[in-house]
Formats: structure tokens, C-alpha cells, sequence
């Protein structure tokens, strides 16, 4: 998968594409990034349960209790980038459409050789008439 | 003394708190450690939002950055609610001399004019 991706990106950049911005795909950074980023949040998610347990005051338990449940929704809305299938699919999805891409730009320049020729055709006989 | 006194901003204590703090986590230790997370979380998120690569892992990192600042600012308003929180209001006359020395570097540094934004 990795070898495809290099690939991918590497037959874009030769052919002298433009991409506007990076593509729906993890780059080895993001990986470290979210892992570093889940563990922070486990863990204050943890002190935040820990605390509300110990706590006498109920407007600080609330408060602890609510930055808790809003660091865990964090945790699963950056687990969700992680999914098995998604960077596979997402890497797919990207090299079907490069494809397409590829095979449009093919079509189009055969017909552009196609209408040069036609161009070119009847001028030649038209040249030919004339001389004859 | 009696100047500093009146421009001191603060909420009552409550009463049910301890006067004398023992070597255990008492409530507002909690919460001040709560908020030092909550610090840390916004530092590092913020750092992660700027790094991201793809426009959708980058909004994600941004609401998780967004909503964890809101966070915060709730919790520091839960403490200076309990009244662990001072601020002291600073000087009319400082602030007037600061405004009138910016107000003159606006007069002769501004490269865009006076307009600014609004021309």
C-alpha cells in the first residue's frame, strides 16, 4: 500500500499536476500527532472521572464531570481518522481518480491530434488542388 | 494601601471551605489542576491543528482546539465564582499614559495611513 502511494503521488508530480491541497490522506506526522493526542486526552479523561468521584463540591464535580465526557468525544472524533479501512479506501479512492484523470487527459489529447490532423488534412488537399 | 484595597476584584469565599489546608487534594487544588489540563491540552491541540495535513483531520483537530478553550474559560469562570480567583484593576492614569503613547506611534508609524481598515 505504501509502494502504491508513492507511486500514485510520484506519476501526479510527473506529470506536472497541481494538487490544490493535500489529499484525504494520513501522513506519517498526522499517525504521530493523533497517537500523541489520544493519550493526553485518555488521560485527563481519567483525572477528570478520578476527581469527580473524590469531590465534595457539586458545581466542581459538574465541571469535572463535563470536561471529562467532552475530552472522551474528542478521543472517538480522532479515533475515527484511524480506521482500518479508511486510509486503504481513502488511498484508493485517490489512485481510481488519478486514473480517471489519466485516461481523460489521454482521450483529450487524441482528440486534440485528431482535429489537428483534420486541420491539417483538407489545407493539404485544398494546397494540392490548387497547385495541381 | 487603601488605593490597592478598592481595586481589587474578587468574589466572597465560601464558608464551608477549609481555613486551614491539610496535605490532602482539596477541591480548589482539583480544579487548579484541572485547569493546568486543560492549558496543556489547548497548547499541544493548538500545535497538532497548525501540523495537520488534510482539511478534515485539520477541522476536527480545530473543533476539538475551539471547544477545549471554551472549556477553560468556563473552568477559570467556576473559580473565580468560588473566589480563588483575584484580579487587580490597574491604574486609570497608567492606562491613559499607555493609550496617549500608542495613540502617537499610530499618528507617525501607521505605513497605511490613518484609514486602516476601514479605507
Amino acid at each position: 500500500m505504501q509502494h502504491y502511494q508513492a507511486q500514485t503521488f510520484g506519476q501526479m508530480q510527473a506529470q506536472g499536476q497541481v494538487m490544490p491541497e493535500p489529499p484525504m490522506v494520513l501522513s506519517t506526522k498526522d499517525h504521530l500527532y493523533l497517537k500523541d493526542a489520544m493519550s493526553w486526552l485518555l488521560t485527563a479523561i481519567k483525572k477528570c472521572r478520578h476527581f469527580a468521584q473524590e469531590c465534595n463540591d457539586s458545581d466542581v464535580k459538574q465541571a469535572l464531570d463535563k470536561t471529562g465526557r467532552m475530552h472522551q468525544m474528542h478521543y472517538q472524533m480522532l479515533l475515527n481518522h484511524l480506521q482500518p479501512m479508511q486510509q486503504q479506501q481513502l488511498l484508493q479512492q485517490y489512485a481510481q481518480r488519478q486514473q480517471q484523470q489519466q485516461q481523460q487527459q489521454q482521450f483529450q489529447a487524441q482528440v486534440q491530434q485528431g482535429q489537428q490532423f483534420m486541420a491539417q488534412q483538407p489545407a493539404q488537399t485544398v494546397g494540392q488542388h490548387f497547385t495541381s | 494601601m487603601q488605593q490597592q484595597q478598592q481595586n481589587i476584584i474578587k468574589n466572597p469565599k465560601s464558608p464551608n471551605e477549609l481555613q486551614v489546608k491539610g496535605p490532602n487534594l482539596n477541591n480548589r487544588d482539583r480544579v487548579n489542576d484541572l485547569l493546568a489540563t486543560e492549558k496543556y491540552l489547548t497548547d499541544n491541540l493548538n500545535v497538532f491543528a497548525r501540523e495537520a495535513s488534510h482539511r478534515s483531520l485539520h477541522n476536527d483537530v480545530m473543533r476539538a482546539l475551539i471547544e477545549t478553550h471554551q472549556n477553560t474559560r468556563d473552568i477559570f469562570n467556576l473559580m473565580f465564582q468560588k473566589g480563588w480567583y483575584t484580579l487587580e484593576g490597574e491604574e486609570p492614569q497608567k492606562i491613559a499614559d499607555t493609550h496617549q503613547k500608542f495613540q502617537s506611534y499610530a499618528g507617525s508609524q501607521f505605513p497605511y495611513g490613518q484609514g486602516g481598515m476601514t479605507s
